[in-house]
């Protein structure tokens, strides 16, 4: 009778996973496995019984193709300079917002604001702010400083995109941090003011070490996100990842190569490749978190 | 989630048969440049669908990257039975051969091909001259110029070869004005190439641009951005985005654009005071042809009515009425002898340009080319690359794709 009404709810539960599940497996899982598939071969989707096997060599070329090359570098680049600032603001934000002082909502909605809002108006907002007659030019001409095409500048472009980036989703993570910050009972702060911490100490030995999984969990999101970024570099820069290469970034190049050549099976090459590259890092921070944890 | 399901499997359905009410249903879709232009599309089909009762026309205009939609139309199997094709993008599509030869359909339809201009046809001509799409109408470039910077300088007539327009150019700058707003991009390249008497492809389907006539081109145009005494600058220079706007805001006195720009002006500035002159001759003379065509997918169950409907659409009276939009000159030498040019007499060089024009399109990797020339241009213009250094390497990476033995 017991193991009869086990093994029922055991079904139950499984009819009602079934819908998201079916879902996964169709939308997801078996694309990537298709994907994987045409990752070894020449195709493309216009005539696909023309594909051809051509087993590795869609990835060998990977490493002889230069825009490539640049894509991986500008995106490495890329994801070391936002993932920090990011983290740092988020976490200086979050700080700030979850004190004491006045008008906090107003803050905390402020900040979250651009993480909300569509990226295709961010980016448009950024192409004027950044064009030669834009504000921002306007801005250091208080200084002296002469205007500079931001976006068609390939030395400033990637830097202008990397602000716009730390910009829009600084939020979000300032929202998890916050929570980690809620989460800290108010005691052990408590216990601080009796031991007589000053606002640094309470911080760096109390705020900081207590955060931990959260700031794990905001530098895996961030790496992530960081590596696959698109929106915004597709939008400003046409799908070209122009001045010269300058903001090409590996989604954007794996676009290219399905959307623009049609190179389907190429294209699928490229996005295994940053799988792995993803998944690497990842593997590396975990095992970075966890070996201080043990210390 | 089933019953979503269930409903997007039922309206897939009923979309992809090609019947309902007992008529048959032809799938068409094409982009739109301007509201206008869906609109007279729209009054088109309404007029069709009486003119042959039998056919039902579903309209299904596509937004945004258009190839990009039509890759996974076909990837599915519901790409529409009639669609816009652009001549760029024309020749890989014949090579993936998704799309249907019309030369036999339009013999038995009693179609009066040679009516178009041949140089237009061109575009949309396969392997062994097949014609696999009918062109609705095309644009070459032009010298635009502002006709008060131009008067106040004391120029009375357009430049007409190269050494004129650098004097005018000089003349220009002299009364404070700046003299051009180009781009380095693609179809400038194509044209400057061409003028110096060589081109990006060879007939026989290998790279071209590296050739003396093809650089000699290709360095006049870069050199115009150079220096001081540079006279061309981009439009992103003057923080616009389009060379049109740099010049609708004064900002420079000639562009070499198409046909296109006459709407934008109209609503930009209509009181912008604009001649149009044939592009200046160089080595020779030479023009680029931008067309778009109605083509038919292989596929279609309905090829008759598909040819029906494109026949129709290219037909006189339809491009009679499409020219109107002012985007376009008629690809029908029929509709521009019936008093084009009375009305629209500045229109005339993009139409006298078809002579010794050729088309936008190089072969089945246009894109690939368009990529690296592009590049390759953009390296010399920033500093980054000599002249031969940066289209020796566009070579190196185009190379592999521009053989003779994949001549399409």
């Amino acid at each position: 009778m017991n193991l009869d009404r086990a093994r029922a709810e055991k079904l139950a539960a499984f009819l009602f996973l079934l819908p998201i599940l079916l879902t996964l497996v169709v939308f997801l899982l078996g694309p990537m496995l298709y994907a994987f598939y045409i990752s070894f071969h020449e195709f493309s989707f216009m005539v696909p019984k023309n594909s051809k096997f051509i087993f590795l060599d869609n990835y060998i070329n990977l490493f002889s193709d230069d825009t490539f090359l640049t894509a991986l570098k500008n995106t490495a680049f890329y994801s070391l300079g936002v993932v920090p600032v990011q983290m740092a603001i988020a976490f200086l934000l979050a700080v700030c917002v979850n004190s004491d002082i006045k008008g906090k909502t107003f803050f905390r909605v402020a900040f979250f604001l651009p993480t909300v809002t569509s990226s295709v108006a961010v980016s448009l907002m950024f192409m004027w702010m950044y064009s030669k007659t834009g504000i921002v030019n306007y801005l250091f001409s208080f200084f002296g400083i002469p205007a500079v095409d931001w976006l068609n500048n390939i030395h400033f472009a990637l830097p202008a995109l990397m602000a716009l980036a730390v910009w829009t989703t600084v939020g979000n993570f300032m929202i998890i941090y916050l929570a980690g910050l809620q989460e800290i009972p108010k005691s052990v702060y408590e216990a601080a003011d009796l031991d007589g911490l000053n606002a640094w100490q309470r911080l760096r030995f109390i705020t900081w070490p207590l955060l931990k999984n959260t700031t794990y969990f905001v530098l895996i999101m961030s790496t992530i996100g960081t590596f696959q970024v698109f929106d915004t570099f597709y939008i400003i820069t046409k799908g070209d990842g122009g001045p010269l290469d300058s903001t090409m970034t590996v989604v954007l190049y794996i676009f290219k190569a399905a959307f623009k050549h049609f190179d389907m099976g190429y294209a699928s090459a490229m996005a295994f490749m940053l799988f792995l590259v993803i998944f690497g890092l990842s593997i590396a921070q975990r095992l970075f978190f966890g070996r201080e944890e043990e210390a | 989630m089933k019953k979503t399901c269930l409903v997007f499997l039922l309206a897939l359905g009923t979309a992809c048969s090609g019947k309902d009410d007992g008529r048959t249903v032809l799938r068409l879709s094409g982009w739109s440049s301007m509201p206008e232009e869906m609109q007279l599309l729209k009054d088109q089909i309404a007029e069709f669908e009486t003119l042959y009762p039998g056919i039902r026309v579903q309209y299904e205009p596509i937004v945004g990257p258009y190839m990009q939609k039509i890759q996974v139309l076909f990837a599915s199997g519901t790409e529409p039975d009639v669609f816009y094709m652009d001549s760029k993008e024309v020749t890989r599509m014949i090579y993936y051969g998704v799309l249907e030869p019309l030369d036999e359909h339009l013999k038995r339809a009693g179609e009066d091909v040679d009516d178009f201009y041949e140089n237009i046809l061109a575009a949309f001509r396969g392997p062994k001259g097949k014609l696999y799409g009918l062109p609705k109408g095309f644009s070459t470039l032009a010298l635009i110029y502002n006709k008060e910077m131009f008067a106040s300088a004391g120029i009375t007539r357009p430049p007409e070869d190269w050494p004129a327009l650098l004097r005018a150019a000089e003349a220009v700058r002299a009364q404070g004005d700046f003299p051009m707003c180009l781009k380095a991009d693609m179809k400038t390249i194509a044209l400057f190439a061409g003028l110096a008497g060589g081109g990006l492809l060879k007939e026989n389907n290998t790279l071209a641009f590296q050739d003396r006539a093809s650089m000699s081109g290709i360095k006049t145009l870069l050199s115009l951005f150079r220096g001081e005494n540079a006279i061309a600058r981009t439009d992103t220079d003057f923080g616009k985005s389009w060379t049109a706007d740099a010049f609708a805001a004064g900002d420079a006195a000639m562009i070499i654009e198409g046909m296109w720009v006459e709407p934008y002006f109209a609503t930009r500035s209509p009181d912008l005071k604009y001649g149009i002159a044939p592009v200046p001759m160089m080595e020779k003379r030479h023009n680029i042809i931008f067309t778009v065509a109605y083509v038919a997918s292989a596929r279609s169950k309905h090829k008759r009515e598909a040819v029906d409907l494109i026949r129709f659409l290219t037909g006189r009276q339809g491009q009679a009425k499409m020219v109107e939009l002012g985007l376009e000159v008629p690809s029908r030498k029929s509709v521009v002898n019936a008093g084009f040019l009375k009305r629209y007499p500045k229109r005339a060089p993009f139409i006298a340009a078809d002579e010794y024009a050729s088309p936008f399109g190089f072969g089945v990797h246009s894109n690939r080319m368009l990529e690296h020339v592009d590049k390759a241009a953009e390296a010399v213009r920033l500093g980054q690359l000599p002249l031969e250094k940066a289209f020796a390497r566009a070579s190196r990476k185009l190379k592999r794709f521009y053989r003779v033995e994949d001549r399409p």
